[in-house]
């Protein structure tokens, strides 16, 4: 998965600067960070799972193969 | 009480409505990669074919996707929050500015916390007594701006809490509640309300992500709820619609090879062919209008409010509700109602008209904000020929009625908001066909271009009274020939003896109503903000 989550594009400053004084900057700041974290998290699980599924479904096939062939 | 004039006053606005689109477009990333997992675990399931391991494979890839499904509703509830904080947060620095300005300009001392005095000694003819209570009221209005500010940072933190990352901890299912809990379509908004106040941020989550359906479709959910779930049911229907578009187009082809190959086609196939074909094109429109939908959902300029699927369906000619700003936490609430000839393949125009609305008003009034609704809840006619029966303003009046009655429940704060319900041509008729037989929820009335509304007396129109009855029709609008000739709907409520209000609009075609400097445009956003007074 090309999530593509970069801070640029999740702006982590958000409500930093002149909304520092306000209560909600520091949460929409916490939110967007948590956020950040869980999709890069599950972006790697995600990119992870394609890689494991390729190799296991080759080997399935190679396996697969060397029965017939074994068969034959 | 705790922020200050000048905490509010240096809010920068821009910055959380930046990071809000930012988070739309995170949502539709998102969505994007869930349906290409979608495709990959299709792909695994048919290569492979058996096994342990393939068990386990499509398990694990379900849960993965699962995850994906589920971040999209929070990334889009994250984007509420933080553009719907910009959007207030706008008009309250608007307002305070203001206020400081009036209170300062007339020589009063305000200090940061909010509290005005009148200072030194000055000669003028108010008294002394008069001054004070002059400073008094403008202290009274900045600290209820404070406190305004300080409620909007409380919700927006609320909202936000509610919208964060998922907990690793918490597996899938936290919070199942079952499908036969959710209340029935009809019901009382009021009661849906309650139900969805029980219910916990875990519970409403899962019920956005598993019945869509029913919630986004359910008057008395929080719009940014419904819009969430209307957002995933938009998804899933394009998707569905372009796959059995793409399984027509294969059938089509595959006649066509036939017939030109001179094989033999039978007679089952020659009825299917035209049925196929209508079917293909009735998809055509109803996808080109979600795009029309999805272009401005996906709208990225930061200046512009933030729109909201508030209701969404495909079923028969398709509805389509649109939200321009948040009606739940705005000041004024306009719900537009098309006419004739509006439906799912091209509601953008109708969309643009609610916009337009949205940005007359809100410029004329800074210091409120506006919210203005596209409300293509019922099934309109077709054909002007159509538009002669009443059975479609008829079929709308349950629908419109319990969506008013949402808008109430729904609202945030201990401010109602100003209701106006507009119509257009035989969107007034639908009005007027609700008002007569239920009554309507709306503080005021506006009917443009009316063919007529069921009725010859403005005091027929039961939930608003003639006083704010509006209605306009542009000289040259055809429309009139309708009531003139009293095809179907009554007199036209332009009429003195209809016993409304009238307003002034620009001579012009049957949709020239929303054409730049029409005078009907400054006058409706003086009638949605509450200036009836100045409308001409």
């Amino acid at each position: 998965m090309r999530t593509a989550v970069t801070s640029r594009q999740v702006r982590l400053t958000v409500l930093g600067g002149t909304n520092a004084s306000r209560a909600v900057g520091p949460v929409a700041t916490a939110v967007t960070t948590g956020w950040q974290a869980y999709l890069t998290r599950l972006a790697g699980r995600v990119d992870g799972y394609g890689t494991d599924v390729v190799r296991a479904g080759c080997e399935y096939r190679a396996a697969d193969d060397a029965t017939v062939r074994r068969l034959r | 009480m705790t922020l200050t004039i000048s905490q509010v006053l240096g809010c920068d606005v821009s910055t959380p409505d930046l990071a809000g689109v930012a988070f739309d477009d995170l949502a539709t990333v998102v969505d994007d990669r869930a349906d290409e997992f979608t495709v990959m675990l299709r792909d695994v399931e048919d290569a492979w074919e058996a096994g342990q391991a393939r068990e386990a494979a499509l398990r694990r890839g379900s849960d993965l996707r699962g995850e994906l499904a589920a971040a999209q509703p929070l990334l889009t509830g994250v984007a509420q929050a933080l553009r719907g904080f910009a959007a207030d947060s706008r008009a309250i620095v608007n307002h305070l500015r203001e206020l400081v300005n009036e209170a300062e300009g007339a020589g009063y001392t305000v200090t940061d916390g909010g509290s005005v005095s009148v200072g030194a000694p000055r000669s003028t003819a108010a008294s002394a007594y008069d001054l004070q209570r002059d400073a008094a009221r403008h202290g009274d209005q900045i600290r209820q701006l404070l406190e305004r500010a300080d409620a909007l940072d409380e919700s927006t933190i609320r909202k936000l809490t509610a919208n964060r990352a998922p907990n690793s901890a918490s597996g899938p299912g936290s919070g199942a509640v079952a499908r036969e809990s959710v209340p029935r379509a009809g019901t009382d908004p009021a009661k849906v309300h309650q139900w969805w106040d029980s219910l916990t941020d875990d519970e409403r989550r899962y019920l956005i992500a598993t019945y869509p359906d029913l919630v986004g479709a359910l008057d008395g959910v929080p719009v940014t709820a419904r819009d969430q779930a209307n957002r995933i049911v938009l998804d899933s229907e394009r998707d569905r619609l372009a796959a059995e578009s793409r399984e027509m187009d294969a059938y089509l082809a595959d006649l066509r090879r036939r017939v030109a190959a001179g094989e033999e086609v039978s007679s089952e196939d020659l009825s299917r062919h035209g049925l196929v074909e209508h079917r293909r094109e009735e998809i055509a429109g109803k996808l080109r209008g979600i795009d029309q939908i999805l272009n401005r959902l996906e709208s990225t300029d930061p200046g512009r409010p933030r729109a909201y699927l508030v209701g969404f369906s495909t079923a028969d000619d398709g509805r389509a509700i649109v939200a321009i700003g948040n009606p739940d936490t705005a000041d004024n609430v306009l719900t537009y109602v098309p006419g004739t000839g509006a439906d799912l393949s091209h509601p953008a125009g109708d969309i643009r008209r609610a916009d337009y609305m949205a940005e007359d008003a809100n410029r004329m009034e800074p210091t409120a904000q506006t919210a203005t609704i596209m409300w293509l809840g019922y099934d309109a006619p077709d054909t002007l020929p159509a538009a002669a029966d009443h059975r479609y303003a008829d079929g709308a009046v349950a629908d419109l009625n319990r969506f008013q009655n949402g808008l109430r429940a729904t609202h945030e704060g201990t401010t109602a908001s100003h209701n106006v319900v507009l119509g257009h041509s035989y969107g007034t008729t639908v009005i007027g066909h609700t008002a007569t037989q239920t009554g309507i929820t709306a503080d005021e009335l506006v009917l443009v271009a009316s063919p007529g509304v069921g009725t010859n007396d403005a005091s027929d129109l039961r939930g608003v009274s003639p006083e704010h009855v509006w209605a306009t029709r542009a000289d040259g609008d055809p429309i009139h020939w309708a009531p003139d000739l009293d095809i179907a709907h009554g007199n036209d409520p332009t009429r003195k003896d209809f016993g409304g209000q009238t307003f002034t609009s620009d001579p012009g075609d049957h949709s020239s109503y929303w054409k730049e400097n029409n005078p009907a445009r400054a006058n409706i956003a003086r009638i949605v903000t509450g200036q009836d007074g100045e409308v001409r």
